[in-house]
């Protein structure tokens, strides 16, 4: 297995919004989410997780509810809302734009 | 939108059941456990699994913080968000926050009795319009005795020179208190009463509500004798509230008058009592108002709109020269002045007084100030290291001192409301120690004198706490904040450099306190010591056990019988009373009043000198016990065969026969050679504060108003309802004011020196505690804060006593130095104060000795227990701090 690489700055938020769009999912399951979906290619800082959960949330991209989960216990789900589904929308054609742009610059000869 | 959602966020964990602060530790307990499985799944023993779960998270209480702040910071400006922010962080040092709140709530708090009391009695206006140009216009008296002049009253044909020639006022008036009486439903009834001229009531903006004002013609010479005008109360009490009162005829003083008017409810004339109104020609004869020399009556006037107050005084004194030359006096010059009416209400000593009462509050208030910034500095330095982490990760330097800001506003408002309580306590305690009112000089009408019947706790004071509160807050906020944030970041992180300067500043700022606390002392201690020495001033006659009433004898009566029958029949009814050891009447009595004066010259010598003048019946100084120190009293055959007979007080032996012997001198009163035939001791009518002025007794009997004194077996009957009872089967007709006992009158002499010590007693009580506080909380601050090096010093062999005893070296040191400080300006201040102090004796060695035994007990009892805090310190914490 590869060492994990760190995150691209600044896209947390939208990979948080996009691992929302199939099921709601609670802090650790997002986090975990992410770490599989990128076959562990990225390692979330659990720390920097919940304050940007947190931040969707005073945006109206998510909300959260308590509900039952695994063996009898509570945990907070985050679900995504219409709003965070624009907002993901947006930032993937923006990061689409950017990853072409990126690829032509360092394609270029020379 | 997105503002929209984030407000309904936060407003949903405000709401929502659990506590946000409970929600998201329940959602880090749930992350931890689910992380720790995954470790334990991977082969982790359970221990190191949830460690590491943890550390992953990066630590629970930063995590908190952080989104607390994310929460505060999404309400933006918002100042719930902050308030709330502010009270976790606040919470986190209970200590702290009590300290701080404490001290606000004792020193606003008796600030804000203060306040209560004063706004009530003094601060609100005059119930007349334009009060700012009404004037008191007074004569100025050539007066011998104080080589100055004084002011005085008007004569009325100086009066008509004035009212003729003035250019300055819009209107001027007259108007005199008079003790007038009606015949009520149970006999004969005092009234409060005036006697003016007609533009009175247009001046001071009262209009009738039914009939009319005085006329002019009224105003003249012999045209005002038939008709009054009565106030709403009189209206109601006397006359039923008759819709036709005008027109009706009422006894005033023994005439029948015309009710021309009624005035509206609340007007009660410049004496603040007044239920009749009479013109001044309709009181007084013909012949007493020819007379230029009869200065018996007080003027008022309304300065032209466009004349300053400079103007209107150098226009009156012009024209008092031309009355003087017009009115020639064997004493000196005459002259005239003016005075803004609301100045004359509240008398120069008073102001001297109330200016003294602000400085207080003041220094109160600057010590609460001092106290409180002194906890937020140290605090705020102490957090210095953290702000700038916090700085560091990207937290706005504004965002911080908006935080540091509103923490202090939170800090003062909860003060501030504790204060309120605290002050509404000691608002109680002043008032219940107060009288009604205060007299405020020698002549007592209502304007002139305090009157706390209006005192109350009410929206003004309230918003006066508030006031102060959201001042010192944002004073302390902003102070702190600029002191606190750190504007390079090396300099927050290297923070140990500051803290020696840091401990200095609070130092100096506590000692300042203690210092404050001292001059305060002092001051209490020479108040509280001149208010001991004026109630041990010998009186000269004992006021236990004697009633004192104003009476006027019935005119009726007096057609048939001679004065001094009708007197003596009511001395007999009241002599029968059970009880009754003794009564006397004389045209002036103690306490609290002012009696006639006069000037008399012992034959033989050039000058007559002032005196004040008393006619007493036979028996008198018996009654009321006042020693007669050689010869005798009147007796009934003096006033029986009208012997040319005085008597006069020690003080007028001294100052006006000196060294002739009085009983061998006769004196020149009145163009009639009169012989001493008594000294008696002095005796103290007016007040207790300035000294005995000499006085001439004549024998009584000839006026038909006196006061009538009885003196029972043993104090503390209440014989009231007997006495007037036994004056009405006397004469059905006499008239009777209150019946009051001579120890009220002495009450009320003594009440506002009584009151200046409660109220000084309470600020220094103030002053001690916050200076008290001040060192315990800068202290226990510092023992915190050093509570490492505390640790070190034991860890290196420091024994546990020896950090106490430094600990208290540091208190003692603030002590000295602040009481040093405090002492030569409590010195200063004592010496200012002595001016209005009855006696005071600023250098009273034991007072300064007391203060500061005091204080120090303060200070080290404040010390005890961070001291003994700074035992705790425990070698192994040398190690974790931080």
């Amino acid at each position: 297995m590869a060492d994990p690489i760190s995150l691209v700055p600044g896209t947390l938020e939208m990979l948080v919004l996009k691992t929302l769009t199939l099921q709601p999912l609670h802090g650790w399951g997002i986090g975990e989410r992410i770490q599989q979906l990128s076959r562990d290619a990225f390692h979330v800082n659990q720390g920097t997780l919940y304050p940007v959960l947190e931040r969707l949330q005073q945006r109206g991209w998510v909300t959260a509810e308590w509900r039952a989960s695994d063996n009898n216990r509570r945990s907070k789900y985050y679900i995504l809302t219409r709003a965070g589904e624009k907002r993901l929308a947006a930032e993937r054609r923006d990061w689409d734009r950017s990853v072409v742009a990126i690829q032509l610059i360092l394609e270029t000869e020379g | 939108m997105s503002i929209l959602l984030g407000i309904r966020h936060v407003l949903r964990s405000l709401v929502s059941r659990r506590s946000a602060d409970a929600d998201t530790l329940e959602e880090l307990a749930d992350h931890v456990e689910r992380q720790t499985r995954k470790h334990i799944a991977e082969g982790m023993n359970p221990i190191d699994a949830e460690r590491l779960a943890r550390i992953e998270l990066g630590g629970v209480q930063r995590w908190r913080d952080e989104t607390a702040e994310t929460r505060a910071g999404a309400l933006g400006s918002s100042l719930i968000g902050d308030c709330k922010f502010a009270m976790r962080t606040l919470r986190k040092r209970p200590g702290f926050a009590i300290v701080a709140v404490l001290s606000l709530a004792v020193g606003l708090g008796a600030a804000t009795a203060i306040f209560a009391v004063i706004d009530g009695a003094l601060l609100r206006p005059l119930p007349f319009p334009d009060v700012d140009r009404l004037m008191t216009v007074s004569l100025r008296m050539p007066s011998r005795a104080s080589r100055s002049v004084v002011d005085m009253v008007w004569s009325y044909p100086k009066y008509v020179m004035f009212r003729d020639q003035q250019r300055v006022f819009d209107a001027i008036a007259l108007h005199s208190v008079e003790a007038l009486t009606t015949d009520g439903t149970d006999g004969v009834e005092r009234v409060s009463g005036e006697a003016v001229t007609s533009p009175y009531f247009a001046l001071l903006g009262a209009r009738p509500v039914m009939g009319r004002t005085f006329t002019t013609a009224e105003d003249s010479i012999g045209g005002g004798g038939s008709v009054v005008i009565v106030s709403d109360a009189f209206w109601r009490a006397h006359l039923g509230a008759d819709q036709s009162a005008v027109g009706r005829l009422i006894d005033v003083s023994g005439t029948k008058r015309t009710i021309i008017g009624v005035m509206r409810p609340g007007f009660q004339g410049l004496s603040g009592d007044a239920e009749l109104w009479i013109p001044i020609t309709g009181a007084r004869s013909a012949a007493a108002l020819a007379q230029s020399g009869a200065h018996n009556i007080s003027m008022i006037g309304r300065r032209q709109s466009g004349i300053t107050h400079a103007a209107a005084l150098s226009a009156v004194e012009a024209l008092g020269t031309r009355i003087d030359e017009a009115f020639p006096s064997d004493d000196g010059h005459w002259g005239a002045g003016v005075r803004s009416f609301d100045d004359v209400r509240v008398a120069p000593a008073v102001q001297r007084a109330l200016g003294l009462l602000a400085a207080a509050v003041g220094l109160v208030v600057a010590m609460v100030f001092v106290n409180v910034l002194t906890l937020f500095l140290t605090r705020g330095l102490a957090r210095r290291e953290e702000l700038a982490v916090r700085i560091a990760i990207g937290a706005g330097r504004t965002r911080i001192a908006r935080q540091i800001v509103t923490e202090a506003l939170v800090v003062a408002a909860i003060g501030a409301a504790a204060s309120l309580v605290v002050g509404l306590a000691a608002f109680r305690f002043l008032v219940a120690k107060l009288p009604a009112s205060i007299p405020f000089s020698g002549v007592q009408t209502e304007l002139t004198r305090l009157s706390f019947a209006q005192a109350a706790f009410g929206v003004r004071t309230i918003a006066f706490a508030v006031a102060l509160g959201i001042v010192i807050g944002v004073l302390m906020g902003v102070a702190t904040a600029l002191r606190v944030t750190p504007v390079r970041l090396l300099d927050g992180l290297r923070q140990t450099g500051s803290a020696a300067s840091a401990t200095r500043g609070r130092g100096g700022l506590v000692a300042t306190q203690i210092a404050l606390a001292v001059v305060l002392l002092i001051v209490a201690g020479l108040t509280i010591d001149s208010l001991r020495r004026i109630l041990a001033v010998p009186l000269g006659y004992q006021p236990d056990g004697i009633f004192s009433v104003r009476t006027t004898l019935d005119r009726q009566q007096l057609t048939s019988t001679p004065i001094v029958e009708s007197w003596a029949a009511i001395q007999r009814e009241v002599a029968a009373i059970p009880g009754v050891v003794a009564t006397a009447y004389a045209s002036c009595a103690p306490i609290g009043v002012h009696c006639d004066g006069t000037s008399v010259a012992p034959l033989g010598h050039p000058v007559a000198m002032h005196t004040s003048y008393i006619e007493v019946s036979p028996g008198y100084f018996a009654t009321i016990r006042t020693p007669v120190w050689r010869g005798r009293e009147f007796s009934r055959a003096d006033i029986a065969n009208d012997e040319p007979v005085m008597l006069i007080n020690r003080e007028a032996a001294r100052r006006i026969w000196g060294s002739d012997d009085p009983l061998a001198t006769p004196a020149d009163f009145g163009g009639r050679l009169r012989r001493v035939v008594g000294i008696v001791d002095d005796a103290r009518y007016e007040n207790l504060e300035r000294p005995v002025e000499p006085a001439i007794y004549l024998p009584a009997g000839r006026q038909n108003r006196g006061i009538l004194l009885v003196r029972v077996g043993s104090p503390g009957v209440q014989i009231a309802p007997d006495i007037r009872a036994a004056v009405r089967r006397a004469g059905r007709g006499h008239a009777m004011g209150d019946i009051r006992e001579l120890t009220d009158r002495l009450e009320d002499a003594t009440a506002r020196n009584r009151l200046s010590a409660s109220v000084v007693t309470i600020f220094a009580l103030t002053a001690l505690l916050l200076a008290g506080l001040g060192v315990y909380g800068s202290l226990a601050l510092s023992v915190v804060q050093r509570s490492r090096e505390f640790a070190i010093r034991r860890a290196l062999g420091a024994n546990r006593s020896s950090l106490v005893s430094m600990v208290l070296r540091q208190a003692a040191k603030l002590a000295v130095f602040g009481a040093v400080f405090g002492l030569a300006l409590g010195w200063a201040a004592s010496r200012g104060m002595s001016g209005f102090l009855y006696e005071a004796r600023p250098l009273e060695p034991t007072l300064y000795v007391s203060s500061v035994l005091l204080l120090a007990m303060a200070v080290v009892g404040a010390a005890l227990v961070p001291s003994l805090r700074s035992m705790r310190a425990d070698p192994r914490d040398a190690m974790r701090a931080d």
